[in-house]
């Protein structure tokens, strides 16, 4: 089990590797120069010209691009071309909020989506099942940014409970992880109900009803095990959307994120900060895959199995 | 006969949204104590419908049993509620059922299948200890290392997974056991063991089996009674001697036994016969073989036959009926 958690761990460097050339190239082929950026548009060619030089921006890409790897792995990830100051203290400030925002918004969706979908499942065409349906439609449809405006507008302006920005307390995130987590929720909800059913079709569960077991006993000894494993795919599958989500929902939330350091950095043409950006974001994506298949492992004996 | 399982007309359909499916249409068969009864048909005759409605765990919403009734030792089946038949299943009557490779759990160990039986009913053994113990004893009744119990299904080859799907039905003692071609999935080298084993345990234990099998080796072997079934009726019944001495059959057996005097020939399957089993939605009118008869009659066509009984022998057919009032 170390040993694939291990190996798995040496997969993503090369996987990063990857994805560091490939951000690397776009944002090279992407119009405007950093240095004009930097200095304002009634700068003289000159002055661009030698920040040009001082920044290696004139030396060819393969050559940026190995410089710029060397340093990565020394974890660091060039200065800022807005704030001067090192990429790496400016993304490691603003990660923790990022990452509470997609924790906190994962598990609420699973909460709510893995026992409604089962309860869906089990008392499938009832009323309830159908409005859950409904509902999960309704949610999964909707745009993000609005249905995060909307709760803005019920919550904080109208009922004046909770804040509709910024951050400080908890309570600052409950808005935001409601907003990712709900669509997210509505999607787990749909996938749980039709990953039981089939689980409920299967004939390990007739052997457990010919054994005398109770319905209850069913659906917790014998089919929600069975059903999690595709469950925590999608979960897995769900995280990365709510990572990109972060982007949108940081901006209207006014939370400072990785979300917004993007934002900000992508106006500004800051491209260390990008970089830096999207390669915390790649690698807390696979760490995350990583811990799904851990977890897979532990539920499932056959894959387990194949680790010993 | 001091019987122990009596079924009486039952019918059984499957009901989706447009379509009736007529899987058991009028069955009337009786198993009595430590009886064996084989029986025979070509797939979708309507075999495992038929013993899924004795546990009454046909498929919830399109599964309904709409006539008939089902008495096992004096309990009437069918007006049951779920807790009473909870307490049957597993513990009094136990099912095997078809694939070994699908019917257990893959994230539970052995150990824990075979256990869950024996905890959840109301057995002798009641601690930890006892019910260890059990599982250990029944494990090897059927030929399981006892320190296997940890592994899990995926860890069996087909043969051991079936064993362990029977030392699950057995765990409790049951009165009656129904194996649903409990050999059809495996290796041939591996059936005639795993048959040999049931029926070996059917004695040792005290057991009433319903065998359903293709095997006609394994329904001259171990069957005291022999039940054909044919797009959801019994068309002939009778004691193995019936089958073998008498010579008034059903076209649809002769057909399926190939000639009759060969019966004792071990491994012998049942012969393809000309042409396919009628539609369940759309059964034919008269005698439900009469299309693929080769001693069809008129009346065949229009009037479902009666029963034609001699001694434990039965016969459904107009054949007989004629010779009769001859
Ligand atoms: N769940 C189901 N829904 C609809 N039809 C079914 C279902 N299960 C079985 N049937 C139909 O009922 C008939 C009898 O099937 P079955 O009892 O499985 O036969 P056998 O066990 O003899 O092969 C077949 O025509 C089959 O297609
Ligand atoms: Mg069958």
């Amino acid at each position: 089990m170390y040993k694939y958690v291990l190996k798995r761990l040496l997969y993503i460097l090369p996987i990063l590797m990857l994805i560091i050339l490939i951000v690397f190239s776009i944002l090279n082929v992407t119009p405007g120069n950093p240095a004009r950026i930097m200095l304002g548009a009634d700068a003289s060619q000159e002055l661009v010209d030698n920040l040009n030089e001082e920044l290696g921006l004139n030396k060819p890409l393969i050559q940026r691009y190995l410089g710029y790897l060397a340093g990565v792995f020394r974890l660091d990830f060039g200065i800022s071309y807005r704030s001067q100051a090192p990429v790496f203290n400016e993304i490691l400030g603003n990660f923790p909020t990022t990452i509470r925002l997609a924790v906190f918004a994962v598990l609420t969706s699973a909460l709510i989506g893995i026992p409604l979908g089962v309860l869906s499942a089990v008392r499938r065409y009832s009323l309830m099942d159908m409005s859950f349906t409904v509902s999960a439609l309704v949610l999964a449809s909707i745009p993000n940014f609005w249905l995060g405006i909307m709760l803005m507008l019920i919550f904080s302006l109208r009922l004046g409970i909770l804040p509709s920005g910024g951050i400080g307390s908890l309570s600052h995130y409950i808005l935001p992880v409601l907003t990712m987590a709900l669509p997210s929720a509505a999607y787990i909800l749909r996938m749980t109900r039709t990953i039981m059913m089939e689980t409920m079709r299967q004939d390990y569960i007739r052997t457990a009803k010919a054994k005398g077991a109770s319905p209850a006993r069913i659906i917790f000894r014998h089919a929600l095990k069975n059903a999690l494993l595709p469950v925590l795919t999608s979960l897995g599958m769900n995280f990365a959307q709510l990572l990109g989500g972060t982007l949108i929902i940081e901006a209207v939330f006014g939370l400072p994120g990785i979300g917004s350091v993007i934002l900000k950095a992508m106006q500004m043409k800051d491209v260390p900060v990008i970089m830096a950006a999207t390669i915390f974001l790649a690698v807390l994506f696979m760490l995350i895959m990583l811990l799904i298949d851990i977890m897979y492992a532990y539920i499932d004996p056959r894959i387990k199995a194949q680790f010993k | 006969m001091g019987q122990l399982l009596n079924i009486k007309d039952l019918e059984v359909v499957y009901q989706t949204k447009n379509i009736v499916v007529e899987a058991v249409n009028g069955i009337n068969l009786s198993l009595g104590k430590k009886e064996t009864l084989g029986l025979v048909g070509e797939t979708g005759a309507g075999k495992t419908t038929m013993a899924l409605s004795i546990l009454k765990i046909l498929p919830e919403r399109t599964g309904k049993v709409i006539g008939g009734s089902i008495d096992f030792d004096g309990l009437p089946i069918l007006d049951l509620n779920e807790t009473e038949m909870r307490a049957i299943r597993g513990a009094r009557i136990s099912m095997i059922f078809q694939d070994p490779m699908t019917s257990l759990n893959p994230t539970l160990t052995v150990g824990e299948q075979v256990e869950e039986g024996i905890i959840l009913h109301d057995t002798e053994y009641k601690t930890k200890v006892e019910v260890k113990s059990r599982v250990d004893e029944i494990l090897e009744l059927v030929g399981i290392e006892p320190s296997r119990k940890k592994c899990y299904p995926h860890e069996f080859s087909g043969g051991m997974k079936q064993r362990v799907v029977i030392a699950m039905a057995l765990a409790c003692s049951p009165e009656v056991l129904i194996a649903d071609e409990p050999t059809t999935a495996l290796d041939v080298t591996i059936q005639a063991q795993v048959l040999s084993m049931m029926d070996d345990l059917k004695e040792k234990l005290g057991m009433s089996m319903l065998l359903i099998t293709h095997d006609l080796g394994v329904v001259a072997k171990i069957c005291d009674y022999v039940a054909v079934m044919y797009a959801g009726e019994i068309i002939e019944y009778g004691t193995f001697e019936d089958f073998f001495i008498n010579h008034k059959h059903h076209p649809y057996t002769k057909g399926l036994f190939g000639s009759i005097p060969n019966i004792r020939d071990r491994s012998k399957r049942l012969n393809p016969i000309e042409g396919l089993m009628p539609d369940p939605t759309n059964l034919p009118m008269g005698c439900k073989f009469h299309p693929r008869c080769k001693q069809c009659m008129e009346i065949c066509k229009v009037k479902p036959p009666q029963i034609y009984v001699n001694g434990t022998h039965r016969v459904k057919c107009h054949l007989f009926e004629k010779q009769e009032v001859e």
